[in-house]
Formats: C-alpha cells, sequence, structure tokens
C-alpha cells in the first residue's frame, strides 16, 4: 500500500508541474488559490479530523502570517523569504497559544472559543488601521518581480508538495496514531499513556505553522490583504472542503479543496447561486456521508476487495475454531 | 453626558433584552437536544426577513407580523430538526457532537447565501410600529423602542410560563433532565426535540422580527448577534433560563456603554462588537460552566 | 506499594468518596466491592488521574500520584480498563495494541517489529488475534473486554485494575478471562479488581475492600467479608 502512495504522490507532482502547459492567464490564477486552499484544508483536517479539534481560527492563523509578513517586509529590512518564514512561525506560536488555551474545552466549546478568537484579530485588524490599514487593503510587496505567474504557481504547488510530505510522514507515525486515538477516545488514551496535552498542542502548531505559510505566500502573491480574508464564512468554506472531500484523510481534503476551488470558478457565472448550491452539498454530504464523499468513495472502490479477503480469511478460521471446540 | 449616557444605557437594555430572547431560544435547544446551534443567528435573521415582507409586501399590521413571523421560523426548525438533527437521536451517527457543530454550522452558511442570493445584499426596513417618542424625565426615546421592549419582556415571560408552568413545558423540562427517563414515562423525546428546536428557532426569529423596526434588516445580521448568544448562555450558564436574562442585559450594556465609555469613538465602535467576544473568551478560560449552568453533557 | 489516604471527592454537593484509606501490597489480588453508587468506579478514577481528589493523596512507591495526568499515572505502571469498554472503535485491533506499544519508552526499547511480535503474542494469549486487521466497533461485547484486556498488558504495567471485567459476559468468557487474570498474578502483577460478581470475585481474591456509600466498611477476607454484618445490610438494606 505504501508503494501505490509513493506512486500516487509522484505522479501526482509530475502532473503538477506540467500543469502550466496547459492552464494560462486566469485558470493558473485558480489553480494557485486552489493550492492555497488545499493546503489550508489539508492542515486543518489533521487538526480537526485526526485530533478531533474543531478549530475556528485556521484562516484567523493564515492572517496572522499573511499580516506579519506583509508588515516586516513593509516596515522593516528583514527579506522576504525570512519574512514568510517568520511569518509562518509567528502562526505556530499563535496556534501553540490558542492549543494550550483550548486543551480543557471540549467539543462545541473549542469552535466557539476559536470562533470568538477569529473574529476578535478581524475586528482589531480593522479597527487598528493606522498599522494595517483596515478594510481599506494593506498592500503587500509581491513575492517576485514581473507579471508572470510562473514563479508563484511552481512555490505554491512546493510549499503544497513539501507540507503534504511532511504531513503524511507525521500522520503515518506513531504521532498519527496517537492523534486518532485522541479523537476516538482521548480519556482512554490518555489511559494508555499517550501524553494528549503534548500531542494535541503538536497539532495545532504544525497545522498553524502551514496556515501561516500559505498566507504568508497568498498575502505576497494577491499583494492586497484585508481583515475579510479571516470571516467566518471563508472558514466554513475550508471546513466544507474538508468535510466533502473527507474529513478523515489528506488526499480527501486536497481532492475537496481542487474540486470545490475548480467548480467554484466554472460555475462564477451563477454568482451566489454556487455558494448556495456548495452549503446544500455540504449539508446533503454531511447528512448521508458523515465521512465525506471523495474519501470514502475511494475506500469503497478500492478497499471493498481488501475487506471481502479478510472477511473470507476470518469467516475460514472461526469454522476451524469453532469446530475443534475450546 | 449624563444624558448621553443614560440614552445609551437604555438602548443596551433594549438590545440587551432583544439578545435575551434570542438566547433564550438557544439555551431551550440546547436543554432539550444537548446542541450547540451554530444556525441561531441566521434563524433570526430569517425572522427579520419574514417580518420584513410581511408587513412591506403583504401590508400587514407590524404586531401581528411578529407573531406570523415567528410561527413560520417555528415551522422551519421543526423541518431542520426533522430532516437534519434527528439522526443523531436515532443512533445512527457515529460522532455527535462533531455532527451537531459541523451540520449546524453548514445550516448556517446555507441560510447565509440563500437570504444572499433571494433577498439581496442590501439592508431593508421593516414597517415600524409606531411612530413618535416619549420623553421620560430627562431621556426621550423612541416610541417603537419602548414597544419592542415591552414586546420581548411579554415573549420571555411567556416562554417562563410555559415551561415552568404548563404541561408541555414539563414535557421539555423533563427530557432536559433525562432522556431515557422521560421515555419512560410516556413523553415522547422526539416530539419533545421538534418543539424545543421549533420554539427555540421561533424565539430568535421574533426577536429578528423586532429588531427589524428599529435598525434594519440584511441577510448577514445573525453572524455577530449568533455568536454573542454563546456569549450569552455561557456566561450566564448553559441551561439556565434565568442566567441568560441577567447575563443578556449585561451584555446589551456592556456594549452600549463601553463602546462610548472606553477608548476613543472611532476605534470604540469598531471594537463594541468585540466586547462580547472578550467575555466569552474570558468565561472559557476561567470556568467554562458559566455562572449558573450544568457541565457542558457531551452526548456519548 | 500503592497507598490511598485519607481520600475525599465531591461532586458538587455529592460525596462520592469520604476519607477513604487502604494500602495494596505488591502481586495482591485485592477485590473492590459494594453496592451501586458506593465509590469503587470513583475510586479507581482517582487512582489512575482521570479524576483529581478533593482532598487527601494517593502515593505509590512513595511518591505522590494524586493530581498527575493519567498519561503521568500510566507512565509509572498502574494501567486500568473501563466498565464500559472504550476501545479505539473506528481504529483496527493492532493499532489499539500499538498505541500502548508506542505511548510510553519502555526500558527495553523495541522496534516496530519487536511491538507487532509481543503484539500478536499477547493477541494469542486472549485468543483474539484473528481479528487484528478487523476494526474494533465491529467485535462483540466479549471479545471487546479481551481486546481491553490485551491493551493493559501491552502496556505491561505493574498494577492492573479492572472495573467490571465479568460483567455483560456469558460465562464461557468469564472462566477465560478468570484464567487470564490468574496468569498475570502469577507473573507477579498486582490487580486492583471491581466487580459485581460476588461468586468471581470471591473466587479470585484474597482479600476485599468493601465499600459503601463512599466509605470503606470492611476490608478483610471473603469469609470475613461475607459474615460481616455491615456488609450485608449495606448490600440489602438502603
Amino acid at each position: 500500500m505504501r508503494y501505490k502512495t509513493i506512486l500516487f504522490l509522484a505522479s501526482s507532482v509530475v502532473i503538477g508541474g506540467l500543469i502550466p502547459l496547459f492552464v494560462h492567464g486566469y485558470w493558473l490564477h485558480v489553480t494557485i488559490i486552489a493550492c492555497y486552499y488545499a493546503i489550508l484544508a489539508s492542515s486543518w483536517t489533521l487538526l480537526a479530523g485526526y485530533t478531533g479539534q474543531f478549530s475556528f481560527a485556521h484562516l484567523a492563523l493564515a492572517g496572522i502570517g499573511a499580516y506579519t509578513s506583509a508588515l516586516l517586509v513593509l516596515n522593516t529590512s528583514i527579506p522576504l523569504y525570512l519574512s514568510i518564514l517568520i511569518g509562518a512561525l509567528t502562526a505556530a506560536l499563535i496556534g501553540c497559544l490558542i492549543g494550550g488555551l483550548v486543551l480543557r474545552l471540549r467539543g462545541p466549546y473549542v469552535a466557539l472559543f476559536t470562533i470568538a478568537f477569529s473574529e476578535i484579530f478581524r475586528i482589531a485588524l480593522g479597527a487598528e488601521y493606522k498599522f494595517t490599514r483596515g478594510n481599506l487593503g494593506l498592500e503587500v510587496p509581491p513575492l517576485f518581480e514581473g507579471t508572470s505567474k510562473l514563479p508563484y504557481y511552481y512555490t505554491i504547488l512546493g510549499i503544497l508538495v513539501i507540507s503534504l510530505l511532511i504531513m503524511w510522514i507525521i500522520l503515518n507515525s506513531r504521532y498519527g496514531l496517537f492523534f486518532r486515538a485522541i479523537r476516538e477516545n482521548e480519556e482512554a488514551a490518555s489511559v494508555m499513556g499517550v501524553n494528549v496535552v503534548r500531542y494535541k498542542m503538536m497539532a495545532f502548531v504544525i497545522s498553524s505553522f502551514f496556515a501561516g505559510l500559505a498566507g504568508a505566500f497568498y498575502g505576497h502573491y494577491v499583494g492586497m490583504l484585508t481583515p475579510n480574508i479571516m470571516l467566518i464564512p471563508q472558514m466554513g468554506l475550508i471546513i466544507a472542503m474538508s468535510v466533502i472531500g473527507g474529513i478523515e484523510s489528506l488526499a480527501g481534503a486536497v481532492t475537496g479543496a481542487i474540486t470545490v476551488q475548480f467548480l467554484s470558478e466554472y460555475l462564477r457565472e451563477y454568482g451566489q447561486l454556487r455558494l448556495v448550491l456548495f452549503a446544500l452539498v455540504l449539508v446533503v454530504v454531511l447528512r448521508f456521508s458523515q465521512n465525506g464523499l471523495v474519501y470514502p468513495l475511494y475506500q469503497w472502490l478500492f478497499e471493498r476487495k481488501i475487506r471481502a479477503e479478510l472477511t473470507k480469511e476470518r469467516v475460514k478460521v472461526e469454522g476451524i475454531r469453532n469446530a475443534g471446540g475450546k | 453626558m449624563a444624558e448621553y449616557l443614560a440614552l445609551q444605557a437604555l438602548n443596551g437594555l433594549v438590545i440587551g433584552l432583544l439578545y435575551v430572547l434570542m438566547a433564550t431560544g438557544l439555551s431551550l435547544i440546547f436543554s432539550v437536544l444537548k446542541i450547540v446551534n451554530f444556525a441561531h443567528g441566521e434563524l433570526y435573521m430569517l425572522g427579520g426577513f419574514a417580518s420584513y415582507y410581511l408587513t412591506r409586501l403583504l401590508g400587514i399590521n407590524p404586531f401581528l407580523a411578529v407573531s406570523l413571523s415567528m410561527l413560520i421560523v417555528f415551522l422551519l426548525g421543526v423541518i431542520i430538526e426533522f430532516l437534519l438533527l434527528h439522526p443523531i437521536y436515532t443512533g445512527a451517527i457515529e460522532r455527535k457532537d462533531e455532527y451537531a457543530i459541523l451540520m449546524t454550522f453548514a445550516l448556517s452558511i446555507f441560510l447565509q447565501n440563500l437570504a444572499l442570493m433571494i433577498f439581496g445584499p442590501w439592508t431593508k426596513n421593516p414597517s415600524p410600529f409606531t411612530s413618535g417618542t416619549t420623553t421620560i424625565g430627562f431621556l426621550t426615546t423612541s416610541n417603537n423602542r419602548l414597544i419592542v421592549a415591552a414586546l420581548a419582556i411579554v415573549l420571555i415571560l411567556a416562554l417562563l410560563v410555559t415551561i415552568n408552568k404548563t404541561f408541555v413545558g414539563k414535557g421539555l423540562r423533563a427530557v432536559s433532565q433525562d432522556r431515557d427517563a422521560a421515555s419512560i414515562v410516556g413523553i415522547n423525546p422526539h416530539r419533545m426535540n421538534l418543539l424545543a428546536f421549533g420554539v427555540g428557532a421561533a424565539l430568535a426569529g421574533g426577536a429578528g422580527a423586532l429588531i427589524g423596526p428599529i435598525f434594519f434588516v440584511e441577510p448577514t445580521m445573525g453572524t455577530l448577534p449568533g455568536i454573542k448568544c454563546f456569549v450569552i448562555i455561557i456566561l450566564g450558564g448553559m441551561g439556565s433560563i434565568k442566567g441568560s436574562i441577567i447575563a443578556g442585559i449585561i451584555l446589551g450594556e456592556v456594549e452600549s456603554l463601553g463602546s462610548v465609555l472606553l477608548l476613543d469613538p472611532t476605534r470604540g465602535l469598531a471594537y463594541k462588537n468585540a466586547f462580547g467576544l472578550l467575555i466569552l473568551i474570558i468565561i472559557l478560560l476561567i470556568k467554562p460552566t458559566g455562572l449558573f449552568g450544568e457541565k457542558y453533557v457531551r452526548m456519548e | 506499594m500503592l497507598e490511598v489516604s485519607n481520600l475525599t471527592k465531591h461532586f458538587g454537593g455529592i460525596k462520592a468518596i469520604d476519607n477513604l484509606s487502604f494500602k495494596v501490597e505488591e502481586n495482591e489480588l485485592l477485590g473492590i466491592i459494594g453496592p451501586n453508587g458506593s465509590g469503587k468506579t470513583t475510586t479507581i478514577n482517582l487512582i489512575s488521574g482521570v479524576l483529581k481528589p478533593t482532598t487527601g493523596k494517593i502515593t505509590f512507591r512513595g511518591k505522590r500520584i494524586d493530581g498527575l495526568p493519567s498519561y503521568e499515572i500510566a507512565k509509572r505502571g498502574i494501567g486500568r480498563t473501563f466498565q464500559v469498554t472504550q476501545v479505539f472503535r473506528r481504529m483496527s485491533v493492532m493499532e489499539n495494541m500499538m498505541v500502548p506499544a508506542l505511548s510510553i519508552p519502555k526500558s527495553d526499547g523495541g522496534s516496530q517489529t519487536d511491538h507487532t511480535k509481543r503484539a500478536l503474542e499477547i493477541l494469542e494469549f486472549v485468543k483474539t488475534d484473528h481479528l487484528k486487521e478487523e476494526y474494533a466497533r465491529n467485535l462483540s461485547g466479549g471479545q471487546q473486554k479481551l481486546l481491553e484486556l490485551g491493551r493493559i498488558l501491552m502496556l505491561d504495567p505493574d498494577v492492573i485494575m479492572l472495573d467490571e471485567p465479568f460483567a455483560g459476559v456469558h460465562p464461557e468468557l468469564k472462566m477465560e478471562i478468570h484464567s487470564y487474570i490468574r496468569k498475570m498474578h502469577k507473573e507477579g502483577r498486582t490487580f486492583i479488581i471491581i466487580s459485581h460478581d460476588l461468586q468471581s470475585i470471591f473466587n479470585l481474591s484474597k482479600r476485599l475492600i468493601v465499600l459503601s456509600e463512599g466509605r470503606k466498611i470492611c476490608d478483610g477476607s471473603p469469609e470475613e467479608v461475607k459474615n460481616d454484618t455491615r456488609v450485608v445490610e449495606a448490600y440489602l438494606g438502603e
């Protein structure tokens, strides 16, 4: 199975690299934004789908990365690449702080706390317009000179691939096992020796770092930042992508992000209707398939065979056991 | 200056009462269904729009429109519970808490976008209840506001009476205390669910219908009040209606007075909405069970 | 080895545990019995760190453990099961076993393959190795209890606390669990077992503690307990 995954990853990277040959201009921009969302959705999945911490502050953390980087470049002589890194690290730090604060909270309280945090931050950014230019928009120096989108595309693709790789490695290690145990049953995990505090915070730090990184890139790509990037409905979009794709897998989140983003653009002419449709799809998917659409589909298609073989095996063994008696 | 502050305090009271009305609905939903309804703000918004269209398009008397709006939102609430939330209680859902959060949140996004699409993003003004002003001592305020405050009080009292004195109210309280025990004595928890969510929604809708005439309605108006309701029921204690009343009025006052007393005028106003959020965060950190209420009840 | 001193636990106005004190020696098999609501599970919750005592202290091998988070206590060698099985439902049996294997760095280190081998051995011991790839939620109630037992063995604790290991289990499986406990006890482990199944617990343990309304009302051999009037009253009267 690991071999299959590596093959899949490698081919995705190759395809991803070749995309600019076929896609230009506006649609390349859409692809770049899709990658941005993919990083956000997958890092959010690590936090929510794996450790069960449903944080609504994810976009605020991306915003922290974005604004930190932008303000550093504008107001200090720190080079741009370093600013982006500092932005990501700042987001990780704040994420760590939030993680520590919500440790004792359960379920909806985490959601409420993080919604409140996100909104306070957004309001503060808007109110302190002397620093941040608030809702008028902060102009951000671009990452690359010139008007070509190509370097931006390869940068975000690179960030996406690297972040997915790192997260994938972590999730397939013992840490991933602990994360899932925490989501399944935190009390039981703790009693089994899993340091739930450490790992819950680890998830926050990792996911916040990548959110901040993506946010910083976004700022230097789009060239303009307003507090509106962290509106709650925007967070809802990320959640929708993750849920529709499959909240329990990175691949699901990425697929969800790309699908939603492209569909959204494709249906742009329908204006407001497409947002209504997406929300409706989200509601329906949640209602009938709590684990999402994409990943369960994949499981159903590819793992059905494996399930069937295991079941046959089990029936055989039980038969022998029962016949032999105890 | 004193006049200005007193006027702000009065406004705070009116707004506070509407928060209370809305928050009691949320509290009722939490008590009986044991879920936090993230779509509450949108139900409030829909109530507001219902009253707008009833009064402006159909020319219905504003007082009647409030009742009708509440009825409409009640029915909507019942449908929502039946279609989307019912599975939680039939054991079909694996991670109930997660599902409730995600589903009600998704619902709120859906309703908000639907409203944007159908009603358009611009603000609208439902017909006022009445015109003119009243002067009490040195304070002058519009009669509209007074009526809104009065109606809010009437509705809150009506709810309290229903919960505590009627048979149906007993049923709701029974289910909120112990679902299984209630069903053993013959109360149908599913029906109580429908009722609780419907009534809770109606209360939010009522608040929306009441605020329309004194401010305005627009499709995104529900987001912040929705969050503020959480502040109120956490501050007052999850599941405690008495606590919600006190907390709601406190919040209304803090917002009105806080924005003029603290900070400079321009930023003060911008931060107005942040006060409630700040309170929420502080409460969650110090005492997640709120001032009066019970600990959060996990559903599994 | 394990000592509970003047332990008290309040829940709001309710005193769940009231000035409880007892000692557990190494390699003992202690049974805790008592009517419903007498505080048996609360005691285990307090020892394992799931709850914090209101007052009193708990020491293990001379060091205080009350107030520590449960993963710290697990690290020190105290493991427990739950009255209602708390397996990781959407993880496979093997994954369930690996969690405690990997969570605490063991003195003998151990690579992935070592852990896997050991997990299989333990699963064989509790006769559930054929289910190793199955999702825990698909197991029967009895099999889940066995999985919990296996999981705790992976932790390799010196003290094992079992909360109602015989509850809701059919007689055949009960005998199996009996024999597993005996075997593990022979290996040198210390046991604290809560049970309503008086027959089983009288058979297994040489020493019983009887709780009633959060207080210890008897501490002795099964014979002594059986004949103690206070115990009879507690179970019959209310």
